[in-house]
């Protein structure tokens, strides 16, 4: 899955090893955008014994939060099941809110590898 | 001339022009037997504008423009070929008066709708709390209200008696329209149950609003849902300046009078969405008088500049802890200019708001 980004919603390429996503997340309409990538995760990530994740936002919006929980929450899970899970929650150098933001999730994962990553 | 019908027809007006005299012209038309109005520019006045030049040419060249209603000069057609001019002229007034059509039936829809967010907006208004009316019993209150769009999913609340004032900022998902239709669910529903007079516990208070946030959400639950509120909640009483706060994911600021701002944790949740976490749980703390509260939106923070990167809490701290002794009004006035300064022609990304509460 290949989505281009736009002005509102960040570039999505997910493949069977991994997902990457970059950009800024506040779309009029988080369900429209949400919802096909979290389709199409789960279906890649039933099928992949390790999953790389490497998420570059610059900002996203409280809508956006919630989606981004529910996008944590299911890479948390494969990783419970025993699959190998990496995500890399990058920022940009002098970005605080954003290396803020990273921090805040690192709180809920136990058994995935999350680092956060200034670039 | 059949031709001349079918601009009519377009409510178009064809008009010769020359440097000839009046006398000139009328001769032509007579030999010719023109009905088409023709204008007599001697001097060039007319002519020197369109064609940037003002010399009397022997050979000049016939040239024509096209312009639309609104006096916009849409095509300039140079050299013209007599043969087939009519009809390339006919053709672009048929699609300009397809496309000034179009243009025309979507400004009225845009205006409809503008229409219709003013009168949202109003109604939104409406539902926001006076924040003066409690000044005299709990301090100086000052607010910046500022959403993306007329309306938005930012709202705050407040009740005051004699014995305590309660203080809520919330920031619902989304802004704009759905954003406002949450904010109105959520002012309701904490109409309804803030009523409740023996409540003392904002913990309580957001229980009791989540659940009833989740019950009118359930519907949607089912699908990939993101309706919510983030928020913070505070409860002041008055004869031992005592303050209980519960939030989630929004911060309460605090500056006792030694100018240090310190910041209440938030729980990591939404308002009206599942959550892994069982209790609404509580802080409290006592309060010196002079004590300033700061409630706020993340659009504040977020504010991005056009680089793209955000405003900060860091930021906005500073601000707040820089100008301890201005007033509170000038103090927002500061943070509403240090975001526009920030922001530079990016635009907005989010609602924002900040309640300044001096005890």
């Amino acid at each position: 899955m290949q989505l281009e980004a736009t002005n509102r919603t960040p570039a999505v390429s997910i493949s069977a090893t991994g997902i990457e996503m970059k950009g800024e997340c506040y779309p009029e309409d988080i369900t429209a955008f949400a919802e096909p990538v979290m389709e199409a995760l789960r279906q890649q990530l039933e099928s992949a014994e390790s999953f790389h994740a490497r998420i570059e936002l610059y900002y996203f919006n409280s809508s956006s939060a919630k989606f981004l929980f529910d996008f944590f929450e299911e890479l948390e899970e494969a990783a419970e099941e025993g699959k190998q899970i990496q995500i890399d929650w990058c920022y940009r150098a002098d970005d605080s809110s954003m290396q803020e933001a990273g921090e805040d999730f690192e709180e809920d994962f136990e058994h995935a590898q999350y680092q956060i990553v200034e670039i | 001339m059949q031709s001349l019908k079918q601009f009519d027809k377009l409510s178009a007006l064809p008009l010769g022009i020359s440097s000839n005299t009046v006398e000139q012209h009328a001769k032509f038309a007579e030999n010719y037997e023109l009905t088409l109005p023709l204008l007599a520019d001697p001097e060039l006045q007319l002519i020197s504008k369109y064609t940037g030049s003002n010399r009397f040419g022997m050979a000049a060249r016939r040239q024509s423009f096209l312009i639309d209603p609104q006096g916009v000069l849409r095509k300039i057609y140079n050299p013209v070929n007599a043969f087939t001019h009519a009809d390339e002229v006919l053709s672009d007034l048929q699609t300009l008066t397809e496309v000034i059509d179009q243009l025309g039936s979507l400004q009225r829809r845009q205006r409809e709708m503008q229409d219709s967010i003013t009168a949202a907006r109003r109604i939104q208004q409406s539902l926001l709390p006076d924040l003066s009316s409690i000044e005299n019993s709990s301090g100086q209150i000052a607010l910046m209200f500022e959403p993306l769009d007329q309306i938005g999913g930012d709202c705050y609340w407040v009740q005051s008696n004699s014995t305590q004032t309660w203080m809520g900022l919330f920031d619902c998902t989304g802004h704009g329209v759905p954003g406002a239709f949450i904010t109105m669910v959520l002012l309701s529903g904490l109409q309804r149950l803030g009523n409740n007079l023996t409540l003392t516990s904002p913990a309580r208070l957001l229980e009791q609003l989540d659940q009833y946030l989740r019950e009118v959400f359930e519907a949607e639950q089912d699908k990939f849902s993101s309706s919510g509120a983030e928020g913070v909640l505070v409860c002041l009483d008055h004869q031992q300046n005592m303050l209980k706060v519960a939030s989630a994911r929004r911060p309460l600021w605090v500056q006792q009078p030694d100018g240090v701002i310190k910041e209440t944790k938030p729980q990591r949740r939404i308002l009206g969405q599942p959550s892994k976490l069982k209790q609404w749980e509580e802080q409290s703390f006592t309060l010196s008088s002079g004590s300033r509260l700061f409630l706020f939106s993340d659009g504040i923070p977020d504010e991005g500049n056009p680089e793209g990167f955000s405003f900060g809490k860091h930021r906005l701290k500073s601000i707040l802890q820089h100008h301890e002794q201005v007033s509170l009004v000038e103090l927002t006035n500061k943070v509403r200019s240090a975001i526009q300064l920030w922001r530079e022609e990016a635009t907005q990304r989010d609602d924002q708001t900040l309640i300044a509460w001096e005890i």
